[in-house]
């Protein structure tokens, strides 16, 4: 059982999300943006972090840019509508583990988790 | 717009229009019957008239602003019953019985911002360019009321808005669902977006 902490501006979006990590086992926090997200991950100190792309105060790749500063920084997977190649790149660039597409099925999640959290152990 | 610019143009609507109805197949669960889109290219203030399949009442919309190598807003339209029945569809478990309204602005604007980024996201691979978009915004209107709130900020400074409107109807076999996607650019974006396709046609 692990922590993860799920960033989205999207309340809809984070509690499916939750929702599936707990139904996987895992206890969850949440944020509704990047700079949020930093606060949190300092506070609660999650084992791996879910990510969207596209939200205010702080995008997830300014998120993931920040993050990537940390020596202790947790395993990140984002989130994302957005199917384009280049971002897939530029995500995978900037330190995320894996990418999971919107909308998605809880197995791929949990294979993304099951990614994430093996790599912490 | 030329002929051939045209069917171009219709190929790359189509392409995007392919994408977001295998998309909202995914979330509805159901085989999509999709149509060739009717393109359309007119003045923004226009565009009501070629969305009067909605039948004049309320629309639910999402837009969300892109920028690249074209920039302009993508629209997705969609009627409140479909609204429902794809968000619902979405968001299974967290919305069974009646949506209440208070959650439907919300999961209807995470369903638009998915479509939306299926629909233009599969643009890159044509234009060889990468599509950043802004933060999506709900309304809840008669479409003449959205597109005039679209309007609106462009008539004071401006070049004059048009549409480029693609419709895609997803057949789900209880229900009719459908939705329409609809890119707004002002004249400036528009010449430029004509004037990329010869080149992009070319690969």
């Amino acid at each position: 059982m692990a922590k993860v902490l799920v960033i989205d501006d999207s309340n809809f979006q984070r509690k499916w999300i939750a929702k599936t990590a707990q139904s996987l086992g895992h206890t969850t926090v949440e944020a509704a943006d990047g700079q949020e997200g930093l606060e949190v991950v300092d506070l609660e100190k999650p084992d791996c972090i879910t990510v969207d792309l596209n939200m205010p105060n702080m995008d997830g790749l300014q998120f993931l840019t920040n993050l990537s500063g940390r020596a202790d920084a947790p395993s990140v997977i984002v989130i994302t509508a957005d199917v384009q190649e280049d971002t897939r790149n530029q995500c995978l660039e900037l330190g995320a583990r894996a990418l999971v597409y919107k909308p998605f099925r809880p197995s791929q999640l949990k294979e993304a988790l099951d990614q994430c959290l093996g790599a912490e152990a | 717009m030329d002929a051939f610019k045209k069917d171009f143009l219709t190929e790359v609507l189509n392409i995007g229009l392919g994408r977001a109805g295998t998309v909202l197949g995914q979330i509805s669960g159901a085989h999509v019957g999709m149509t060739v889109p009717d393109l359309t290219v007119c003045k923004a203030a226009d565009l009501p008239r070629h969305l009067s399949v909605f039948g004049g009442g309320e629309v639910l919309t999402v837009t969300m602003p892109f920028t690249g190598i074209l920039s302009g807003d993508a629209m997705f339209v969609v009627s409140p019953f479909s609204g429902r029945l794809l968000s619902q569809s979405l968001f299974k478990e967290l919305l069974k019985g009646d949506v209440a309204e208070a959650d439907l602005g919300p999961a209807v604007t995470e369903l638009g911002n998915i479509v939306i980024n299926y629909f233009v996201g599969s643009w890159s691979e044509i234009f060889y360019d990468r599509f950043r978009f802004g933060v999506p915004c709900y309304q809840r209107d008669p479409i003449e009321e959205v597109v005039a709130a679209k309007i609106r900020p462009n008539s004071k400074k401006g070049p004059e808005l048009y549409a480029v409107c693609a419709e895609a109807h997803l057949d789900i076999p209880e229900f009719f669902a459908m939705a329409s996607l609809v890119t707004l650019f002002d004249q400036t974006a528009l010449e430029k977006l004509v004037g990329s396709l010869e080149p992009a046609a070319e690969g």
